[in-house]
């Protein structure tokens, strides 16, 4: 734009302009006609170019003195003013691309993830409360979506009300309800399950089981109950839960070969059905630098994967929670047990860069029946997503795990974590059988989609023994 | 006069090429009707006449802002060619009032009981009566609502997150009035106290009072069980439109002629949002709507969600990485990737305080000529040095007591939060003096006054330079239909704001003022009517243009 502003003319005329009197007076001259000439050449290309709605600050412009057009274009104001009026003659109704209107519907979007499920919020798509959800069925249920019912009288961060139903592409479906409040140091929900596992697997119990003896059965799994619990101060929980469970054990869908099949009829759990009522206690410590109430609701919950999947992001402190539950059958049969579990979780920051620090986990979880006997379905168990992340899910099962998860973790993006992992597992029936050569270790690399201090989904890419494992879930594993 | 001066001066050659170029002028007699000039009968334009009576344009989607592709576009792509100058501006580089700017406080001061009044120009909400809760709003982190008032006027509410008290509305309250004051439209913010029986539900709205309690657990409530809220609302709103772009023009707005990205004002918004920490600003927090004023029905651009200010990140304290990074910058993702994150992320390293009421809001590690937004824009990819200095001038005009006046206005429970952000604020708009004040020199506000020209030199009234300093000036002829200036009609070197201006007959005088190491300062100052008409070649002149270069003099004799 400098440039227009002085003319080429210009220059010759600085580089003659130190001689003479006379020559001064020549060159000036002859500068300022090449001036005026370039002057009109440049005024004619200029109004040319000249975009019909948008006027330029140096464009030519008429003289305001000068009788060109009267009453037009006299003054900066009417020439702007011009322009306006151009447009306004050739305007058009404004229409968003495709790409803004897909925009402007995903920037709508809002949502939670609370542990192992995505609920959305799409203004354009809720009716009357419904949100679509994504996860939330255990096992080997894949990719999992459905609707989630939160009616808006009851929403707050003091109370809950769902209502959800599921589906999978596996054939897995579900359906659930939690209701629940805060009043001051209490908290108190009841909740409501049933989850159908058409293509569960089992390898068989112990460390030593193979992963070629693979077989398939279906569980259908309902539970009703209710938890209370009181918080004697800020980080602290203490409660209880009873529950009713039912389980129904089936043939699962696919090729493989049955359990029965497999390991025999005479294995607990195979062929029957069980119903358990369960009454267990728990105590939960939670002094990691992470809002406490963040995840209301699902805390602390007595079933499994909740447990184990308290979704909230740290990086100091540590977290403690620990449960004991009792396991009556209610029809007879001589399958009671006791479990006891700890979980351990411990962040050390570094604080070096983008370098969060460690986080450690521990898992144990002990099963005592006496000379009972334990269904297979409800032994413990490690491999997994959510446990040892370098085998499949359910890999090895038995009365007892022990179960180490290392991380060392760092932000390579604003809402994304990596993560370099290495896990530990174990099972065994007594622990006369714990052997430290036999814990099955795997190791790999994971990323962590983060928002507003919560992991919202990770890929797990993991070897153990057997082979890589590619893991993707929603939540964090601690 | 001359005393003023040092050095060499060429009068007689001065005056003889003075005379010359008079008489080829009047040689010329009547100018061609297409010959060009550069300033016209009414320069500098103060007032931009974009405010003609136009249709309104349909509403776009709140979220209306760039495409992905655009998106990918300005993360990644190569800059181009940006020393394009703005376009909306007049002949000595200002932005005439329009409807997307007002010059207010640099062009003259504004009083303090103006400074705090901010943008409001109505009274606030009713104190005493209740509010009927119209709609709550779902969209952002914290609660917020549409509120009607006695009068039937509406208002947006919003509340302080429980972990952070004070800190978004305070931000609010403060960047409202600091906006304003810098020239740019925002709604009109109040603070209000209130309890929770004052909210009811507007029958037949669908809100009942359930979920106006709901709202209310969400919000910070204060030890008196009040509830702090920031109330807001545009005036003469006839139409919401929704968020304008930092690119193009509206198709729809026949006003919307000077594409956005060559808006001086939006362009030195870069500046301003450097200042106040705006880093998440980009289309969804602005917003056009229709009014009418006067019989004319005309689009106005407001900011909004100004509680995305200072430190505050809305319900969290912004993230540390606001205002280095852009949300996608590959480069230093990978570089993360290959350290584990012992490179990448220089920021990280920094230690900004985390007040939970303040935020994340600092003077440590402040770069004005680095900081980005995190939504990459084209307006502010395309701000060049002019545009910048504009900004900067405007920001570096901002005295203490100014800006404690200001954040007084946020309310804020504890005197040293206030303190904090009047200190932070002092030290960002330094930084941004220090960068940007050097341009052409830092000189300003030019104006002829009894026969001189007079001006101010910032850097030297800011403290950043000596007010010793000599500088050259050097006076010529300017032809206003060629384009063209004249040999020089004096030369001389002095360290005063006020110089004599030449007695020649020229209607154009082009002063060239040249900074030792900071930039040179072209002035143009013509001869008004009443100074022709005057007998006895008593001339009258005025500034109608000033131009800045970072050179040290384009040309030499």
């Amino acid at each position: 734009m400098l440039l227009r502003w002085w003319p080429s003319s210009f220059s010759i005329r600085m580089t003659t302009v130190a001689c003479g009197c006379t020559g001064r007076v020549a060159a000036f001259g002859g500068a300022l006609v090449t001036a005026l000439v370039f002057g009109l050449l440049s005024a004619e290309g200029t109004a040319r170019a000249q975009s019909a709605a948008q006027p330029g600050r140096t464009e030519a412009v008429a003289d305001p003195t000068s009788n060109r057009k009267a009453g037009s274009d006299t003054s900066r104001a009417a020439r702007w003013r011009d322009a306006r009026r151009r447009k306004a003659q050739s305007m058009e109704a404004h229409e968003p691309t495709f790409a803004q209107r897909a925009t402007s519907f995903v920037t709508n979007i809002g949502g939670a993830v609370v542990p192992h499920r995505l609920i959305l919020d799409v203004p354009r798509l809720e009716i009357a409360d419904f949100h679509p959800v994504f996860g939330g069925l255990s096992g080997d249920a894949g990719t999992t979506a459905g609707v989630l019912y939160a009616p808006t009288f009851w929403e707050g961060q003091q109370r809950l009300a769902e209502a959800e139903v599921l589906g999978s592409l596996r054939g897995y479906y579900g359906a659930g309800a939690r209701f629940g409040g805060v009043s001051g140091p209490y908290v108190g929900y009841a909740y409501a399950r049933y989850h159908h596992r058409p293509r569960e697997s089992f390898y068989g119990v112990g460390a030593d089981s193979r992963v070629d003896t693979e077989a398939g059965f279906r569980l259908d799994q309902g539970i009703v109950g209710g938890l209370l619990g009181w918080r004697p101060r800020s980080g602290a929980l203490l409660g209880g839960h009873v529950s009713y469970q039912a389980n129904r054990y089936g043939t699962g869908q696919g090729d493989r070969p049955t359990v029965a099949e497999q390991f025999g009829a005479t294995l607990p759990g195979v062929g029957t059905d069980m119903d358990y009522l369960m009454l267990g206690a728990f105590f939960e410590l939670d002094v990691r630098d992470a809002p406490y109430t963040r995840a209301f609701g699902h805390r602390f919950a007595p079933t499994k994967p909740r447990l184990r999947g308290v979704s909230l992001d740290a990086s100091r402190g540590f977290y403690l929670a620990s449960e004991v539950t009792h396991n009556f059958s209610m029809r007879g049969q001589d399958v009671d047990f006791t479990r006891f579990t700890l979980d351990v979780r411990e962040f050390m920051p570094i604080s070096e860069g983008l370098l969060h620090g460690f986080s450690f986990r521990q898992f144990a979880s002990v099963t005592h029946s006496g000379d009972g006997r334990v269904p297979f379905y409800r032994l413990q168990s490690v491999g997994g997503a959510r446990s040892l992340r370098g085998y499949p899910t359910g890999r090895f099962r038995d009365r007892n795990v022990l179960l180490a998860n290392a991380e060392v973790r760092c932000q390579i993006w604003h809402w994304i974590d990596m993560a370099v992992f290495a896990d530990a597992g174990h099972v065994f029936r007594t622990f006369r059988d714990v052997n430290v050569a036999d814990p099955r270790v795997g190791y790999g690399l994971g990323f962590r989609i983060k928002d507003e201090g919560k992991t919202l989904g990770r890929i797990d890419v993991a070897r153990g023994q057997e082979g890589w494992e590619l893991h993707l879930d929603l939540g964090s594993l601690f | 006069m001359h005393r003023a001066f040092s050095g060499s001066t060429r009068e007689p050659w001065g005056r003889y090429a003075g005379a010359l170029l008079c008489l080829l002028t009047l040689l010329g007699g009547e100018p061609s009707p297409a010959v060009a000039q550069r300033f016209l009968s009414d320069d500098p334009l103060w007032h931009d006449p974009d405010r003609m009576d136009m249709p309104f344009p349909e509403p776009t989607p709140s979220a209306h802002g760039i495409g992905p592709l655009e998106f990918f576009k300005r993360s990644f792509g190569v800059p181009g060619d940006y020393a394009v100058p703005a376009q909306n501006i007049n002949t000595v580089g200002g932005v005439p009032n329009s409807s997307w700017y007002t010059n207010r406080h640099y062009r003259s001061s504004l009083s303090s009981a103006a400074l705090q009044r901010g943008p409001n120009q109505e009274p606030g909400p009713s104190r005493e009566s209740s509010w009927r809760v119209v709609n709550l709003l779902t969209g952002g982190e914290l609660p917020r609502a549409v509120i009607r008032d006695t009068t039937g006027r509406t208002f947006r509410i919003l509340f302080d997150a429980p972990a952070h008290p004070e800190m978004a509305t305070g931000a609010a309250m403060i960047s409202s009035r600091l906006l304003h004051a810098l020239g740019y439209n925002v709604p009109q913010h109040w603070l209000r106290r209130v309890r929770a029986g004052r909210l009811v539900p507007e029958p037949d709205s669908g809100v009942t009072q359930s979920r106006v309690d709901s709202l209310l657990t969400s919000a910070a409530q204060r030890p008196d069980s009040t509830y702090r809220a920031l109330v807001t609302r545009i005036p003469n709103v006839e139409r919401r439109i929704g968020p304008f772009r930092f690119k193009g023009t509206r198709a729809d707005d026949g006003n919307d002629v000077f594409p956005h990205e060559d808006r001086r004002e939006l362009r030195g918004l870069r500046i301003v949002a450097a200042w106040i920490h705006h880093s998440a600003l980009r289309p969804r927090h602005t917003l056009d709507v229709g009014v009418k004023v006067e019989g004319r029905r005309f689009v106005r651009h407001y900011l909004t969600d100004l509680h995305l200010t200072l430190g505050s990140g809305g319900a969290a304290p912004k993230p540390a990485w606001a205002g280095h990074e852009h949300v996608l910058e590959l480069d230093r993702v990978f570089e993360r990737i290959g350290t584990l994150g012992l490179s990448g992320g220089e920021w990280a390293e920094t230690e900004v305080p985390n007040d939970s009421t303040v935020g994340r809001f600092s003077a440590s590690g402040f770069d004005p000529r680095t900081w980005r937004p995190e939504w990459p824009n084209l307006a502010f990819q395309r701000i060049t040095p002019t545009d910048a200095f504009w900004a900067a001038k405007k920001i570096r005009n901002f005295s203490r007591k100014e800006l404690r006046t200001i954040v007084a206005t946020a309310n804020y429970s504890s005197e040293g939060v206030s303190d904090s952000i009047v200190r932070t604020l002092l030290a960002r708009r330094d930084a941004i003096g220090q960068a940007f004040l050097d341009w052409g020199g830092g000189l300003d506000r030019f104006s002829v006054q009894s026969g001189r020209l007079t001006f101010e030199d910032l850097r030297a009234a800011h403290g950043q330079a000596p007010d010793t300093l000599q500088r050259t000036v050097e006076w010529r002829a300017y032809d206003n239909r060629a384009e063209e200036v004249g040999p020089v009609l004096r030369r001389a070197s002095s360290d005063r704001v006020s110089l004599p201006i030449p007695r020649y007959s020229p209607p154009y005088l082009r002063a060239t003022l040249v900074t030792p190491q900071a930039g040179t300062t072209h002035v143009f100052v013509r001869q008004t009517e009443q100074g022709r008409a005057s007998p006895g070649g008593s001339l009258r002149r005025r500034v109608v243009g000033v131009e800045r270069t970072d050179g040290t003099g384009t040309q030499a004799p």
